[in-house]
């Protein structure tokens, strides 16, 4: 008996079309995606999807991607945009760094303040996202006012990229991005959590 | 010298960070030559404080509230004895993290559910990388990881060993009986403490009746002896809890040291 079922090949959308899928949204000044010029749309990640090989040449960016999603579930694209304001916070507060330190740490207290805006986000975007930012949060109450050194500010810029490239990261990879910036010498747990619990 | 590090320095390593006992432990343990950790700490380590901040964070989880969930605690009598002098500074953390207006009972207990559920994953995950080594492994118990189940709550269990074979230390201790004598001789006949009135027992039938099969609970009753019976010659016992396992310890000529 011969089999009766036949492969049936899904064909990617050519570049062309995902160029025009890319253009089909704009951003609130009306600008087309190929338009727009922000300060990090040059540094904006993509983002590999299923049958990467197949889309290895066309990357669909992470922008377009959530773009998509429908009205009532729009907190991807607002996280994606609330952390690419707070990456373009950490880089002007690491360059100011070097020239003066009340200039780096006036931009990371605002850093500090968009955080917890941030965190609202987790309900969408889950525990992972949820951990590198509550994670940073409490590294800065934990300073207690003492200003971030470059290379600290760099840590944690470098886990806020990570987490725009991957917003649904898993639980394991969030506790690398904090081990990373804890390796910096900050401290990212609350004061008091081990004696609140008396554990011995 | 070496150490035989302790069940109360593996805790306070891993799960006081920023703590004045999480300083010492990690001092501590750089001051001897060579630092081993022994399965059966990391055993009562997952059984005992690991279990504590697992329950803590599930009830987090279904409560979704830090203030019912610490006044569910304050009930309960493994935490009773430590939270009442504590829940002050837990309250001061809770403020720290943003007061009340900014950060509602639901907000606060999410962000504590967060960070207990990173200490959880993350001393599990540098249990082993503490010490130089991890001996003395056990093959009754499966050291498995925590679990997060799909309702977001931790699953510790296997807690303890295998309930159907004999606890794999027995043959040991059976070995050396006059160590087993001079322990048990070590712990006061009177005491009212639970737990050196288990381990005299569990001391006494090992002494008495050598063949009587020893099971799960005999061996997590025998605790602070384990500790003393099997510190190598060549080590110290690294703990914070001096006062236990100081008696013990000296009473088969082994060295208790704290951090």
């Amino acid at each position: 008996m011969t089999s009766t079922i036949t492969p049936d090949v899904i064909p990617f959308p050519s570049r062309s079309r995902v160029r025009s899928i890319e253009d089909s949204y704009t951003n609130t000044a009306g600008l087309k995606r190929s338009q727009q010029n922000t300060p990090y749309s040059s540094d904006i990640p993509v983002m590999g999807v299923a049958g990467t090989s197949a889309l290895k040449s066309h990357p669909i960016s992470i922008d377009v991607l959530y773009g998509s999603i429908e009205n009532g579930a729009k907190h991807p694209l607002e996280a994606l945009n609330s952390l690419a304001q707070v990456i373009g916070l950490l880089e002007l507060a690491k360059d100011a760094s070097a020239e003066s330190v009340l200039k780096s740490d006036a931009i990371m207290q605002e850093f500090q303040l968009a955080l917890r805006q941030l965190f609202k986000f987790r309900q969408n975007l889950g525990d992972g996202y949820g951990l590198v930012v509550n994670c940073t949060e409490v590294a800065l109450i934990n300073q207690r006012g003492v200003p971030l050194s470059s290379s600290q500010i760099s840590s944690v810029w470098r886990a806020f990229r990570a987490l725009r490239e991957t917003p649904f990261l898993s639980f394991d990879r969030a506790l690398d991005l904090v081990e990373d910036v804890e390796a910096e010498g900050l401290e990212t747990d609350p004061h008091g959590i081990g004696d609140l619990l008396g554990a011995e | 010298m070496n150490a035989f590090v302790e069940t109360t320095i593996l805790t306070d390593a891993l799960l006081k960070p920023g703590s004045a006992k999480n300083l010492a432990a990690k001092a501590a343990l750089k001051r001897y030559a060579k630092t081993e950790l022994p399965v059966y700490a990391i055993r009562e380590f997952k059984a005992g404080p690991l279990h504590y901040f697992c329950y803590f964070h599930n009830k987090l989880v279904t409560t979704k509230s830090l203030a019912d969930t610490v006044a569910a605690l304050n009930q309960l009598s493994p935490f009773q004895r430590y939270l009442k002098s504590t829940s002050f500074e837990a309250l001061e953390a809770a403020i720290r993290i943003g007061g009340e207006k900014a950060n509602p009972d639901d907000d606060l207990a999410d962000r504590y559910r967060l960070s207990t559920a990173k200490l959880i994953v993350q001393s599990w995950r540098r249990r082993r990388k503490l010490t130089h080594s991890t001996v003395q492994d056990l093959p009754c118990y499966v050291e498995c990881a925590p679990q997060l189940n799909k309702d977001g709550i931790f699953d510790s269990k296997p807690r303890d060993c295998d309930p159907a074979v004999e606890c794999c230390l027995a043959k040991q201790l059976r070995l050396n009986p006059e160590a087993l004598r001079l322990m048990r001789d070590s712990i006061p006949e009177t005491s009212v403490r639970q737990e050196d009135r288990n381990r005299r027992a569990v001391l006494k039938r090992l002494i008495k009746h050598p063949k009587e099969r020893l099971d799960k609970k005999s061996c997590k009753q025998l605790g602070d002896a384990y500790f003393a019976f099997f510190c190598p010659e060549d080590s110290v016992i690294l703990t914070t809890n001096i006062k236990d396992h100081q008696p013990l310890a000296a009473s088969i000529g082994k060295v208790v040291e704290k951090p």
